[in-house]
């Protein structure tokens, strides 16, 4: 990102590769819509070339990257309540229709998640993309979402109960006792 | 109901366990802990099981669309920022050389009006005032050229600073006239040393002020000039003017250390202000410079129109006071020759006292009314007289003559606005 302030113009491109992937990933995640999320993925960026000499070597790029990212999808979804022509989540996100190959090797867990995920209360699903997705501390979560720190491990815990017990309810038996950290 | 486990961890410590956010000494003990706690370890289980199943999930890949148009716009930018780079540099580099500039411009166009505080000339100055005055140029001219700012500058870059004594006095002698400092010495010097005594500064400081290191003392400048000019000096020295002589402003720039006295000190410091700011920001002006550079004449023109009111003021009911419109109105476009900036940084260096005081004052005239303000206009009159501000002392001075007409209050700030008619070219003087 350094180099890219200075204007070199291959940092961008590297950037992107880095990352594109894992926000479209997080946006999807948090849309539960493709469309949108494409639309969501393109505005992120668009926003960081723009933002870019905001951007301080002091903040890591993926906090602030991920930072930028949420809140598009936090306007994204107000526009959506705004619009009120249909509920923000209902369905899970399908991704048959784009990648059948990869959609197929998902098997059953992916809709069973992504269904679990989509029922959370946004404030936990944030708070669970933003840790699990984006790999962001929860210290730097609470001051990305503007919540205090205990409140978002809490989240975090809530979010992380809720999906265990529809994976559980679901007969998921997901491998226990890994140490993924 | 569970029985309550000492050593049991904070779920949110666990949690972080989970997410390796724990120091790893402390994540040691914690593991420690969990592995002979069935609650802490089933909660850590879960936690697990949820991470596993999620990170199974295949990565979504991005589309390809708008991919090639984001690239050329990262491209854009990347290039708008090189030539905003190169641009900056550049800017910082002029602002850098237009800040030193500035610096070197400022202080000798202040210089000037130090001699309206009728500041010390080093000998000889009189001299190279002469050498250098174009002896064919029209009074008229002259008269415009000293009220033109920009001339000034020009001027102070081609000679050394010469007192507006010694400036006077060449252009007099230029004419075959007296010199005016003459005259008004006297008076100058009583009115000084009468707004002197009713300050608070110790006398230590006062000492000091008469005897500024590095100036010319009166026998120098007795010798080199007109021998009684040297009461009128040591007025301006009085008022603790202290101005500076052409060493001064040479040396401020090379070091404060090299001061030899305290008008060379403060000098110095306000030029190392200047310099260390434009040093510490490359990119912009800095704030000081920034805010003079382009808004002095706007500066110098508002400062005209004070000195239009101050004239008008003190030319209208009191004809003895100021001799006449012209004369008042050159008075105090003398006095206005610095920017109000360096005015304040040359009053605020040089008595905070009297600046102090001078505010106190001025708060008290904005309620006070009658002849409850007949006092503090008239200390009014004689601080600002004490702190060289030519056209706030003659517009301050003649509101007293306007107010309270006939009073003795009246007559001495009559005087003190004659006093600094002292600076007048010697044609309008007469």
């Amino acid at each position: 990102m350094r180099r890219f302030q200075r204007g070199d113009a291959r940092a961008f491109p590297a950037l992107v590769r880095r990352h594109r992937a894992a926000v479209f990933a997080f946006v999807l995640r948090w849309t539960q819509d493709r469309a949108r999320a494409e639309d969501i993925l393109q505005e992120t960026w668009l926003k960081v070339v723009r933002a870019s000499n905001d951007w301080s070597p002091r903040a890591r790029f993926t906090t602030w990257l991920y930072t930028i990212a949420r809140n598009a999808c936090v306007d994204g979804a107000r526009r959506e309540r705004a619009r009120a022509t249909e509920p923000l989540v209902t369905e899970p996100v399908s991704t048959e229709a784009h990648d059948p190959e990869r959609a197929a090797a998902a098997s059953e867990l992916r809709p069973l998640l992504e269904a679990a995920i989509a029922t959370l209360p946004e404030a936990q699903r944030e708070v669970f993309l933003l840790r699990e997705m984006a790999g962001i501390p929860f210290h730097e979560i609470a001051r990305m979402t503007g919540a205090p720190e205990p409140t978002v491990k809490s989240r975090m815990r809530y979010a992380l109960e809720a999906l265990r017990t529809r994976l559980t309810a679901a007969g998921v038996d997901a491998p226990a006792g890994g140490q993924v950290a | 109901m569970r029985p309550p486990v000492p050593n049991h961890p904070d779920d949110d410590r666990l949690l972080e366990l989970a997410y390796g956010e724990v120091p790893a000494p402390e994540a040691r003990a914690l593991r420690q802990h969990v592995d002979g706690c069935a609650r802490c370890r089933q909660m850590l289980d879960g936690i697990a099981e949820v991470r596993t199943a999620f990170r199974s999930i295949p990565a979504d890949t991005p589309p390809e669309r708008g991919l090639e148009s984001l690239l050329a716009y990262g491209e854009q930018a990347a290039a708008r920022a090189r030539s905003r780079r190169g641009g900056l540099r550049i800017l910082g580099l002029l602002s850098a050389a237009a800040a030193f500039a500035l610096v070197w411009l400022v202080i000798p166009t202040h210089r000037p009006s130090d001699g309206l505080a009728h500041a010390p000339a080093p000998a000889g100055t009189d001299m190279l005032a002469q050498a250098e005055a174009p002896r064919s140029a029209a009074q008229g001219d002259r008269a415009r050229d000293e009220l033109d700012p920009a001339k000034d500058v020009k001027q102070n870059e081609r000679k050394a600073p010469t007192s507006p004594l010694a400036k006077t006095r060449a252009e007099a002698e230029r004419q075959d006239r007296p010199v005016p400092a003459r005259r008004a010495e006297p008076e100058t010097r009583q009115l000084e040393e009468k707004a002197v005594a009713k300050l608070d500064a110790p006398k230590e400081e006062r000492q000091k002020r008469e005897q500024p290191a590095g100036a010319p003392s009166d026998v120098e400048v007795g010798s080199s000039a007109a021998g009684n000019l040297s009461g009128a000096l040591a007025a301006g020295e009085k008022a603790g003017a202290a101005g500076p002589s052409a060493t001064a402003g040479a040396s401020s720039l090379m070091s404060a250390e090299s001061s030899a006295g305290a008008a060379k000190k403060r000098k110095a410091s306000e030029h190392d202000d200047l310099a260390s700011n434009a040093g510490s920001a490359p990119a912009s002006p800095p704030a000081a410079v920034a805010a003079a550079a382009p808004s002095a004449p706007s500066q110098s023109r508002g400062e005209e129109g004070r000195v239009q009111e101050a004239a008008r003021m003190a030319a209208a009911p009191t004809a003895d006071a100021v001799a006449s419109e012209d004369k008042a109105l050159a008075t105090a476009k003398t006095a206005a020759k610095p920017a109000p900036a360096m005015q304040s940084m040359r009053m605020g260096a040089g008595s905070p006292e009297k600046a102090a005081r001078l505010a106190e004052v001025k708060r008290q005239l904005t309620t006070a009314k009658g002849d409850a303000r007949k006092g503090p206009l008239m200390e009014q009159c004689e601080l600002e007289a004490s702190l060289q501000l030519g056209p706030d002392a003659v517009l301050s001075c003649s509101k007293v003559t306007q107010e309270f007409p006939g009073t003795p209050e009246a007559q001495r700030a009559g005087e003190i606005a004659r006093g600094f008619s002292v600076q007048l070219p010697a044609k309008q003087e007469r």
